[in-house]
């Protein structure tokens, strides 16, 4: 049986230092889609009225944050802000603002397709049965764009999670980075840490991500 | 009599606890037209799909010119050549123009030459006034002509006998003649046809036996004049009912 | 912005998007052909293969891209297993988007009703055949949507290949703006060259989802 190196993570407190990078992963993911839920409700909206400026904007922004990769926008915010304004915008908060900018229009998409995917039919026989506008979107339209849109929602928590492994890059000491550092501290004790460090942290990974996704797609399942 | 071409003996058919065919037998001669009604859930259209070997029944037998039916055997997908089906839902494929929906098996199953399957597949669009299509997609078909040409469809292999599912279900009041004069001009060419349909004077009118069917069994059979003048069976004349309206009385005010 | 910049810089950005380029799309060649082979096995339930298919596809969808590479490039030499920089790269993008192919392709499948295969069937068609002739067209054109996305994901995804020692573009951005702190001329390169790669196949893929809907379906 070869060395897995899996022995370094019982030495001390190594065990608790990785579950506390993933905590900073998680934090930032957390404050990321609370941030991207609220505002994507507001500009999933916006982007169903019929207005020129705003469709355009819209346009632009989504096909930004379709191309770029999250990696350039982190640079951009990162190093790019300290240059262009003297801001000193720290990775965490960079991470934050890159991760926002990027949720917002995916769940502004989200939105937007969920209530133009509502037939129109289904406003109409509401309004013969006599509701008003309020009572519509109330009781017949939200409810049913709620069932398309929540277990997409959810599932771009779970890719808002994955993608926060990014922000190692430009130096968040987070679950990775902490597995680096436990790997280079026990380098002569334990010389095949890398193994068992990393497929630790793959591990941790699955372990956050697989059950959210799961339930998404059951809801979707019993909601479709 | 004509020869048997399809024997159906007792055979029972179950989907789970759910017994849909429950011993039943059933001869059907070459050149006949047989029509199977009965009210929905009794199993007629199950029967269809066993004959097709696309489902298998858990006793009792098929067998089509004396060879046993069998879905798991190599020599199904010979004997479906010569059995053709149409189902209610068209099932054209829809990333195929209207000419390579019909030739398609002709020229893989069959091997036929590409031209000599062109050639037949535009004399029977012709024959059914869908010349002009053949180079549409099956979207742009209306119902009716989508199920015309899933007829002609299957009989480009020149099947022994055609199975038609509730052809006419899906479609438009005003698209179901279209689609029953063709079935009524290949009875004319005495085609072998087994027929479920709920058009009760098409049925009168094709039919050379009429098959009754509830609750998984043959009730009643016979001539489409008895049987829809004279149903002998209460089960028939409570199904016939349902087809006619009495004129309202109304209530006293 | 200083032009002289620029132009000095330009060999090693091309020379690092020709990199970012060739892992990609062997990357994503690989990647279709994995999740095509995941997807059929999956569909057709294939015995004890189709468990294993699908503990694969969790595990790698479940899972950020630069963990997997990490482990696959530091982890595994440890227990004897060393893989290039380069084909570890290839082979991460290809395990990740093998396991995202296979699902959109399997989508795919699923979106086509059982009774058509019937409907191909009571023609005499043979298993294959209908699997060939009727199934797989239909399935590859519903899915081209699926995959355009999942090929645009995926060339993103290359901008963590820095992380094992790739002079990608990342790595050459990073490294030029800690040598020379010429930061916006960097980061505009590294935008315009990102732009490069990705505004064709973002603009190609949606005349081709165009295309198959319409033409292909005759709409």
């Amino acid at each position: 049986m070869p060395d897995l190196g899996l022995d370094v993570l019982f030495k001390g407190i190594n065990m608790q230092r990785l579950l506390g990078g993933l905590w900073v992963s998680l934090r930032i993911s957390l404050i990321a889609i609370a941030i991207s839920i609220f505002l994507g409700l507001v500009v999933g909206w916006l982007m169903t009225r019929k207005n020129i400026v705003i469709k355009a904007v819209t346009r632009v922004y989504l096909e930004i944050v379709r191309i770029m990769p999250q990696m350039v926008l982190l640079f951009i915010v990162f190093f790019g802000t300290t240059r262009l304004f003297g801001w000193n915008i720290d990775a965490e908060l960079s991470s934050v603002i890159v991760f926002s900018f990027w949720g917002v229009a995916e769940m502004s998409d989200l939105v937007r397709s969920a209530l133009i995917s509502i037939p129109k039919h289904q406003y109409e026989s509401a309004y013969a049965l006599g509701m008003s506008e309020g009572q519509t979107y109330l009781s017949v339209i939200i409810p049913q764009t709620f069932r398309r849109l929540i277990p997409l929602a959810i599932n771009l928590i779970t890719r808002m999670i994955k993608t926060t492994s990014l922000v190692m890059m430009i130096g968040v000491v987070e679950v990775l980075k902490v597995g680096q550092q436990i790997i280079e501290a026990n380098r002569k004790a334990s010389p095949n840490a890398a193994f068992g460090v990393y497929l630790t942290v793959f591990v941790l990974y699955f372990i956050v991500c697989w059950p959210i996704s799961m339930f998404s797609k059951r809801l979707e399942k019993k909601w479709s | 009599m004509a020869e048997v071409l399809i024997r159906i003996d007792q055979i029972v058919k179950r989907f789970d606890d759910n017994v849909v065919l429950n011993g039943l037998s059933l001869d059907i001669h070459e050149g006949e037209v047989v029509v199977v009604v009965g009210p929905s859930g009794c199993g007629k259209s199950t029967l269809l799909r066993c004959i097709n070997g696309l489902e298998p029944v858990q006793e009792g037998s098929i067998t089509f010119r004396g060879e046993k039916v069998d879905g798991k055997a190599k020599t199904i997908t010979a004997l479906r050549q010569k059995v053709g089906m149409v189902f209610q839902s068209y099932e054209l494929f829809p990333h195929k123009t209207i000419l390579d929906n019909i030739t398609l098996a002709p020229m893989k199953v069959q091997k036929r030459s590409k031209a000599d399957a062109r050639k037949e597949a535009e004399e029977l669009l012709d024959r059914v006034g869908l010349l002009d299509k053949k180079d549409s997609f099956p979207r742009q078909l209306s119902g009716g002509q989508k199920q015309r040409v899933a007829i002609v469809r299957a009989l480009c292999m020149h099947p022994d006998v055609l199975l038609f599912d509730e052809v006419t279900a899906a479609l438009d009041p005003e698209m179901v003649r279209e689609v029953l004069d063709v079935i009524l001009d290949l009875a004319k060419q005495w085609k072998t046809m087994v027929i479920v349909t709920h058009e009760m004077s098409f049925a009168r009118a094709v039919a050379d036996r009429i098959i009754f069917i509830d609750q998984g069994k043959i009730v009643e059979e016979g001539k489409p004049a008895d049987f829809f003048d004279h149903p002998q069976t209460e089960r028939a004349q409570a199904f016939l009912q349902t087809f006619t309206f009495d004129k309202v009385e109304k209530e006293p005010e | 912005m200083n032009w002289e910049v620029i132009q000095s810089y330009l060999p090693l950005y091309e020379k690092a998007a020709l990199l970012t380029l060739k892992i990609g799309w062997l990357g994503i060649a690989f990647s279709i052909v994995l999740g095509f082979v995941c997807a059929i096995i999956r569909h057709y339930k294939v015995p004890v293969l189709h468990r294993i298919v699908g503990i694969y596809i969790e595990l790698f969808r479940n899972t950020p891209l630069l963990i997997q590479l990490f482990f696959l490039y530091f982890g595994l030499p440890k227990i004897g297993i060393s893989i290039d920089a380069e084909v570890c790269g290839v082979l991460g993008l290809t395990l990740l988007g093998g396991a995202y192919m296979a699902e959109s392709f399997r989508s795919g499948l699923e979106s086509i009703e059982p009774i058509q295969t019937e409907s191909a069937m009571s023609l005499g068609m043979s298993r294959l055949q209908t699997i060939w002739h009727v199934i797989l067209p239909q399935a590859i054109s519903s899915s081209v949507p699926a995959f355009v996305a999942n090929i645009i994901f995926l060339l993103k995804e290359t901008s963590v290949f820095s992380a094992i020692s790739l002079m990608d573009l990342m790595f050459t951005a990073k490294d030029l703006i800690g040598l020379y702190s010429k930061t916006i001329e960097c980061l505009a390169m590294l935008v315009v060259f990102y732009l490069l790669i990705l505004l064709p196949v973002s603009i190609i893929g949606s005349i081709v989802e165009k295309k198959l809907r319409f033409a292909g379906f005759g709409e």
